[in-house]
């Protein structure tokens, strides 16, 4: 029982008492002035009932007036009573906020650190895992600089060294182009010299069989013109010059044929001259067999290193989206804490709410009790994540899960 | 053919980081934020997976995958939740609503890929 309960009881007590107390010393006044009547009598019997009746009438007044007042007081009493039961009932209101309160507090405490832990935790490995890539990225790049800034070959880069190799494959080019013209004239000078050598040697023929046939004839003339005797003399003149020309004839094929071996030694002449020139050529194709493979060293060099640095490139980029794969799974927190704070921020918002009707409520007189049981359990309700039920029983706050939870139905 | 996908999630930063997984693959992708908005992107459109969130405005999740069931063009569309959720209450009435499978926030790249090759149509 609450002291004011007490009191209420106790007050009324007190007051049903002074009620009765006040017939009993209205009766004790009326014995005092029978006594008296009895123990005096005659006049001043009388006066002592009058003195008696007064005193009882007195008596009785007080105890009515005592009555009245205790009467008056009791209903003030009780009417504290009332005021003080409403104030309890408000003060049970205020009680149920305060519950409230106690107990929602610490969870919206931990749930809020729980969002912040986890952003925390969030932006810390984001930002570990961005400097892991910047720092592969810069691996990357100084790997391919190194690739491209030599790679075993002197004092150059891959530009320097393809410059250099097409100086080296334009020489080359040059080399085989002399040495494609001369030949083509060489070739030319002996197809020429091969037409003049045919025909010489035609007529030579021509010449020698010419002077033979000429010569016959100037012979069967000289006989025909011995048998002619003296009218055959002049005639055997002329047969002679004719014999004397056949001779100059076959003497003109003579020096032809000398002509001929001057071309045959031309000829040879030009053929050595073909095969000194053969000779270069082998030397310039050996020599440029020599550059050609000089080149094609450097290229390899130069490729050797390209591929080394692709290879890497290509383990860097595999390493940096794996990183960037695991990067946004943690990204991933804004979601989780951006839904535990909505929870906070509408449960807030409802208490809100709440406040502002009890202190309506309370300004009418009416009852505004909460039922914190029923609101905890409406909060908890609204949960969507495990880390914002576990808060909500008293578990340590919560880090953000890193493995996905599946459930295949 | 490239196979389209639509993931309805209230969250900007979460469908930015699926865009990136799955466009990065190769699949098209329809964003809805809610579904009321997702219903509207659906309109006949061919969909080979859908990929959605539980808590949601206008229209949460459940709802939304109750609506594309009645829908005749998207009856047996296979429908994954992707959802910080962990109430049983939830993944049961998923499950009876025809939902394929139930992947709790967050997702890790390759299981997403992986979900998303088991279960959208050929």
């Amino acid at each position: 029982m609450s002291g004011l309960g007490k009191m209420e009881m106790a007050m009324r007590a007190d007051a049903d008492a002074w009620l009765w107390m006040s017939p009993l010393a209205s009766g004790g006044a009326g014995a005092i002035a029978l006594l008296g009547v009895t123990w005096l009598g005659g006049a001043a019997a009388q006066f002592a009932v009058a003195v008696a009746a007064f005193a009882a009438l007195c008596a009785w007044g007080s105890a009515y007036r005592q009555r009245t007042v205790l009467a008056q007081l009791l209903r003030q009493a009780e009417g504290l009573l009332e005021q003080t039961r409403q104030a309890q009932r408000q003060e049970g209101g205020i009680a149920g906020l305060e519950q409230i309160c106690d107990q929602a507090a610490p969870i919206w405490a931990k749930q809020v650190e729980t969002a912040r832990s986890q952003t925390e935790e969030g932006i810390t490995e984001v930002t570990a895992r961005f400097s892991r890539i910047v720092e592969r990225l810069q691996a990357s790049v100084a790997a391919s600089q190194k690739a491209a800034g030599g790679g075993g070959i002197e004092g150059g880069c891959v530009v320097s060294v393809l410059s250099r190799s097409e100086a080296d494959l334009i020489a080359v080019n040059r080399l085989m182009d002399e040495a494609r013209r001369e030949r083509d004239v060489m070739v030319q000078d002996v197809r020429e010299l091969i037409a003049y050598t045919v025909d010489l040697k035609k007529m030579a023929n021509d010449v020698g069989e010419i002077a033979s046939q000429t010569n016959l004839l100037a012979l069967n003339a000289a006989i025909e013109a011995a048998r002619a005797g003296e009218a055959g003399r002049g005639f055997a003149v002329v047969a002679d010059e004719v014999r004397k020309l056949s001779t100059l004839s076959s003497d003109t094929g003579k020096k032809i044929f000398e002509k001929v071996d001057v071309i045959n030694k031309a000829i040879t002449a030009v053929i050595a001259v073909a095969e000194k020139f053969s000779a270069e050529d082998t030397r310039s194709v050996a020599e440029s067999e020599k550059t050609i493979h000089r080149v094609l060293e450097n290229f390899n060099e130069v490729a050797g290193g390209l591929c080394e640095s692709s290879e890497m490139l290509r383990r860097e980029s595999e390493g940096i989206r794996a990183e960037m794969s695991d990067t946004l799974v943690y990204l991933q927190f804004q979601d989780r804490v951006s839904q535990i704070l909505a929870h906070v921020r509408d449960n807030l918002g409802k208490l809100h709410s709440r406040l502002s009707q009890y202190a309506t409520e309370r300004g009418s007189g009416g009852s505004a009790a909460i039922d914190a049981e029923v609101w905890l359990n409406e909060m908890a309700l609204g949960y969507t994540t495990a880390e914002q039920r576990n808060n909500h029983r008293g578990d340590q706050a919560g880090a953000t899960p890193v493995a996905a939870e599946i459930t295949f139905f | 053919m490239t196979k389209t996908i639509m993931l309805v999630d209230d969250s900007d930063s979460l469908r930015h980081l699926v865009r990136i997984v799955l466009e990065g693959e190769g699949y098209g992708l329809i964003e809805a934020c809610d579904g009321c908005d997702a219903l509207s992107k659906l309109n006949g459109r061919k969909v080979h997976l859908i990929i959605s969130d539980i808590n949601m405005p206008n229209m949460d999740g459940l709802t939304f995958v109750k609506a594309v069931r009645n829908l005749p063009d998207h009856k047996f569309a296979p429908i994954i939740m992707l959802t910080t959720n962990h109430h049983e209450a939830s993944r049961k009435e998923a499950r009876e609503a025809g939902v394929k499978a139930w992947m709790v926030k967050p997702f890790d790249k390759l299981q997403l890929l992986e979900m998303v090759s088991r279960f959208a149509m050929p």
